[in-house]
């Protein structure tokens, strides 16, 4: 009778810590991915210049062949590859810094477009799948796109812990749990960019016994690499681990954050989510403004060879049903 | 006894075990399909009177267009991508929580963006009540309800989508003192402050936002002469408490969506009905017009 009393007094005394719980968020975890993931593909250096020099056994470059290809559809060389060349466009330059590529553009296809997966021919040109990924990477230079955070320009008064961890709780939660897109992270905090589409996380959390209004967060989080040989197939990945501290209001809201441990040296500087392809803005440099969705589109998308002779243009209905993966000539 | 301590100790329980699971079970099936919300119960709140402020008032079948150019932060300098025409249609009235709402569809002019959304705003002061938001993805579109509560006051602010849907809590009020010369004065504005509550996957993060309604400031006087409204005018600032991030918006009355609203990274403009095409010329490169252009 006494252990029993005892164990009542337990009882009673615990029972007010289950009831303030907060409301949510407590001790805990999260995971998301989204499927299929991103796809790994070359960051096509500037100081390589694989897009317009080509590389070994792989000839005519991919813009080479891009422009022959529009020829035979136009009677005139678009002039994509000689813009690519140009020095002065900045997008090929044997100058250029080591880490400067199209890591952006890269990253944007990966989560926009379907993985090229087979060799496309068209009007006798062929497009490898490592061509078809460096002409996406390049078309998907400049999207649309929704962006969280501030650049680190590393000039003063720019904030080394921006992105907040709260924002960057919510965005993986919002995106990837909600299973509506990658986000693409700049993953390098200082002046830097290297951009990874993020695409998995696992997330836990725990709130410690002396101090529930703080949630303690540890998230693993995997991108995907461009760490790859230009025709790799598939999505090669790394993860990282990131470390931050949630604030909790007495209503369960979060309102605040900070990074921890070695991610407050190692977050992501920002976030950005490509939404679609954007033509380039006036008098910049940042796209190849001689690529044409139009032709980009005939060439990664429909059946594995079509011929479609100079002049002849591609009606609509057929366009459509090329999208859908059938070919009128097979068909009519 | 004993079956008393279970009692006790089980009630404890099932106190706290919902707490735990609503981060972890939330979140699955927002994505999808969009389904109306069971109806929460009927919340009276009295009807402003019709010299208590500005509410834009809308008809079924009235359209109008919105240009929006954004700024790439990515980029060094100041770069603003090619804008986006939105059209916003008011397509038909309806009933959402036992409240007359307006159902606008908004959708990018040029087909090529697959981005578009479903508003459900009331009749009586364009308080969201439903929002539906439709998005690409590298293997087709997908469309995904907002979460919104329709019973919290706070401005409807698109942080997730390129749509220039934000809209400040209405009605819009200029407060006028009474002089003792029988003039009337604009009085300095008082800022109102909202809780913005974004519910993500069962957790809810709160932010703070600061409304501001006041008499437009004499630099944006320009603004308004394309319309030739003839109305009222009001400037409308909403401002982030924690990041300091702000738009300003510029209402008239006879308007239907605001003249104009800009931020750090986004300006957008009503189209006026008749009014020329301002685009910047499209670049040449090739047969199609792309994305953006018109």
């Amino acid at each position: 009778m006494i252990n029993l009393k005892r164990l009542l007094a337990i009882a009673l005394f615990a029972l007010p810590l289950f009831a303030v719980a907060p409301v949510s968020a407590e001790d805990g975890s999260a995971r998301g991915e989204i499927k299929p993931a991103p796809w790994s593909g070359d960051w096509w250096s500037r100081k390589r210049g694989f897009l317009v020099l080509g590389w070994k056994n792989h000839q005519p470059s991919p813009f080479a062949r891009y422009d022959a290809y529009v020829q035979t559809r136009t009677g005139r060389n678009p002039g994509a590859h000689a813009w690519e060349s140009n020095v002065n466009n900045t997008h090929y330059n044997p100058r250029a810094e080591d880490w400067e590529g199209h890591c952006n553009g890269w990253s944007a296809a990966a989560i926009l477009a379907p993985e090229p997966r087979e060799r496309k021919v068209r009007n006798g040109i062929a497009f490898e799948t490592s061509d078809q990924k460096g002409i996406l990477s390049e078309l998907y230079m400049n999207t649309y796109c929704m962006f969280y955070g501030n650049r680190n320009w590393g000039n003063p008064g720019d904030d080394p812990q921006d992105i907040y961890p709260d924002e960057f709780h919510r965005l993986i939660l919002e995106y990837i749990q909600g299973n509506k897109s990658a986000i693409v992270c700049d993953t390098t905090p200082d002046r830097q960019v290297w951009n990874y589409p993020l695409y998995k996380f696992e997330s836990s959390w725990n709130s410690g016994w002396l101090d529930d209004k703080k949630l303690k967060v540890k998230t693993v989080v995997y991108y995907a690499d461009d760490g790859v040989s230009v025709d790799f197939l598939g999505t090669k990945w790394f993860s990282t681990t990131y470390t931050y501290n949630l604030f909790v209001d007495s209503n369960g809201n979060i309102t605040d954050g900070e990074w921890t441990g070695q991610s407050r040296d190692t977050h992501p500087d920002f976030v950005w989510v490509p939404t679609g392809d954007a033509p380039n803005p006036p008098n910049t440099v940042q796209e190849n403004p001689n690529l044409d969705p139009k032709f980009v589109r005939e060439i990664i998308q429909g059946p594995s060879s079509l011929d479609v002779r100079a002049g002849e243009p591609i009606p609509g209905p057929e366009a459509v049903m090329m999208e859908a993966g059938l070919n009128p000539a097979d068909l009519f | 006894m004993i079956r008393f301590f279970g009692k006790v100790l089980a009630a404890g329980l099932l106190v706290t075990i919902p707490a735990v699971c609503t981060a972890q079970s939330a979140g699955s099936g927002q994505v999808g399909q969009a389904a109306i919300p069971p109806e929460p119960p009927v919340i009276e709140t009295p009807a402003p009177r019709a010299e208590e402020g500005f509410v834009p008032k809308w008809k079924v079948g009235e359209q109008w267009t919105l240009e929006a150019s954004y700024r790439d932060l990515r980029a060094p300098g100041d770069v603003w991508m090619t804008p986006i025409k939105w059209n916003f249609h008011v397509k038909a009235t309806k009933s959402i929580h036992r409240t007359d709402c307006y159902v606008v569809h908004v959708y990018p002019k040029k087909s090529g963006l697959k981005m578009q959304a479903i508003l459900y705003l009331s009749v009586r002061e364009l308080r969201p009540m439903r929002v539906i938001e439709i998005f690409p993805t590298a293997y087709g579109v997908k469309s995904r309800e907002k979460p919104v509560d329709p019973f919290h006051s706070e401005p409807l602010i698109g942080d997730d989508t390129l749509i220039p849907y934000d809209l400040p809590v209405f009605p819009l009020t200029r407060t006028i003192l009474q002089r003792a010369d029988g003039f009337g004065a604009y009085a300095a504005p008082e800022p109102k402050v909202y809780d913005k509550i974004r519910k993500v996957a069962g957790f809810s993060f709160k932010r703070q936002v600061r409304q501001t309604d006041k008499k437009p400031d004499r630099q944006h006087a320009d603004a308004f002469t394309s319309y030739r409204l003839g109305g009222d005018t009001f400037q409308v600032e909403l401002t982030d408490s924690r990041t300091g991030a702000m738009q300003t918006q510029l209402w008239q009355e006879g308007s239907p969506w605001a003249i104009s609203t800009e931020s750090r990274d986004r300006r957008v403009r009503l189209v006026p009905p008749a009014a020329p095409e301002m685009l910047p010329a499209p670049p040449v490169t090739g047969d199609d017009p792309k994305e953006g252009e018109e």
